[in-house]
């Protein structure tokens, strides 16, 4: 018998479905879910010595390590930029979290178009979990953004594209968010949020190549595919944001691994939730 | 949950201490017409033939240089401090790479210019006040960890609400 946590939240799907009460701690390829929506699957326990851990605690550890290792990097280490001072760190932040914030919205976009072929709502809940964080870096991005440009341009904001669609960005997670808040659960909800993520992906790429199609304010593209040689930011600032780069992934990782869980225990309430109003109606009537 | 709540505070205690230990730096303040560059053209030889700057009031300024009458001079600063003085006739070249490397730095330069914008010295623009700018990545750490470690309390409490909830239907079945 397929469980619960398997079933698209369709109302018709799960009533052709529910000939009886299903356990709801199983999941669809047969591993347990505990009380957090733990796949066992993919959260794997194993100890050393008298310590158990499980991938999700060494994944969290991992961000930790990280993310001290290049805070060191970042405010001790690396040296003070002649010109800016001490904001020009600014940008072992603001440079991950946009990093991030993108990361997040094609992933979004690639989840929702597995889940738009394949229907399976795992990937559903691995987009929404996407954006959720997403919406949490981008915010970071923006705001990071503009207080750096206060002491460095004088302004809090200009209206250039980098930045703009930037802003953008920001409002199509926000968007998507709202949608799925709004919208009654089921797969209807579902469908409309992909294509939703699919179409604000288009997104992604102006924003990459904005500085290098409108040449204003923000500084030219210092990584990445399409970053001059030349324009390779010193040793030190380069292998800083590197590291700051790896860190904040792994803190997106870490964040994301817990929202998954959330996700897959908003699914089983939902489902339980429906399979109690039937019995009800059914006990009714 | 309770791990990850753990990491991010540890994490915010981090933010702190290390921010604690920030070195400091000098900084630079606008002289004449002073701004962060934001575009420089070249010639088909790679010679400096223009650029621009954004000013602190927000309006970008296009300027020429001249090999002579005025020839214009250069003045500027790399990143480890080198400074580098130079004219437009004996360095065009390098003139271009070295205003390509302040405008990826978002430095600040003065310009002196003359009629029709000519530019006649190109100056790194001096220092400002350094304690502004602490300010300034202060309230950056300081909203970064915010978001992430309330993100993460949001999390918690939504994750123990809907397992209280599961339960709840899960004990209403079996009654």
């Amino acid at each position: 018998m397929p469980p619960l946590a398997c079933f698209s939240d369709t109302f018709s799907t799960i009533e052709a479905r529910f000939g009886q009460l299903i356990s709801a701690e199983t999941s669809c390829n047969g591993d347990r879910i505990d009380n957090y929506g733990n796949s066992e699957r993919l959260n794997r326990r194993f100890s050393v010595g008298i310590i158990k851990f499980n991938s999700r605690m060494v994944l969290h550890i991992a961000t930790l390590v990280a993310m001290v290792f290049a805070l060191w990097m970042m405010f001790v280490w690396v040296p003070t930029d002649i010109n800016q001072g001490v904001v020009q760190r600014i940008l072992h932040i603001h440079v991950p979290v946009a990093w991030g914030s993108m990361v997040a919205i094609v992933g979004v976009a690639a989840a929702s178009v597995i889940y738009l072929i394949t229907k399976n709502e795992r990937w559903d809940h691995l987009a929404v979990s996407m954006a959720e964080v997403g919406v949490v870096f981008g915010a970071v991005m923006l705001i990071s953004g503009m207080i750096w440009a206060k002491p460095v341009w004088e302004v809090w904001w200009t209206g250039e594209a980098k930045l703009t669609t930037a802003l953008i960005l920001f409002f199509i997670y926000v968007a998507y968010l709202m949608f799925r808040a709004y919208f009654p659960p089921g797969d209807q909800r579902m469908r409309l949020a992909a294509i939703i993520a699919i179409i604000g992906a288009i997104d992604t790429p102006i924003i990459y190549y904005a500085s290098v199609l409108w040449q204003e304010a923000h500084p030219p593209l210092v990584v990445g595919p399409i970053a001059e040689e030349e324009n390779l930011v010193a040793a030190e600032i380069g292998l800083t944001l590197l590291v700051s780069v790896i860190a904040f992934t792994l803190l997106f990782g870490s964040l994301l691994a817990t929202r998954l869980g959330l996700a897959r225990m908003e699914s089983e309430y939902e489902s339980l939730k429906f399979e109690k109003s039937r019995t009800v109606a059914e006990a009714t009537s | 949950m309770k791990s990850l709540l753990k990491v991010t505070s540890t994490l915010a205690v981090v933010f702190a201490l290390t921010f604690a230990t920030v070195n400091h730096a000098t900084a630079q303040s606008p002289t004449i017409s002073t701004g962060v560059v934001t575009s420089v053209s070249t010639a088909d030889d790679g010679s400096l033939s223009g650029f621009s700057i954004v000013s602190g009031d927000g309006t970008f300024t296009e300027f020429t240089v001249s090999a002579s009458n005025p020839n214009t001079s250069f003045g500027l600063v790399n990143r480890v401090g080198e400074r580098w003085v130079s004219d437009y006739a004996t360095d065009a070249r390098e003139a271009a790479s070295r205003l390509q490397d302040q405008q990826k730095r978002q430095a600040q330069i003065s310009i002196q210019a003359g009629n029709d914008n000519v530019a006649i010295s190109v100056v790194q623009a001096q220092s400002t006040d350094i304690d502004a700018n602490l300010g300034y990545l202060f309230a950056v750490v300081a909203i970064a960890v915010i978001a992430i470690v309330g993100y993460v309390a949001y999390m918690g409490v939504r994750q123990r609400t809907i397992s209280e909830d599961i339960d709840q239907l899960r004990d209403e079945d079996q009654d």
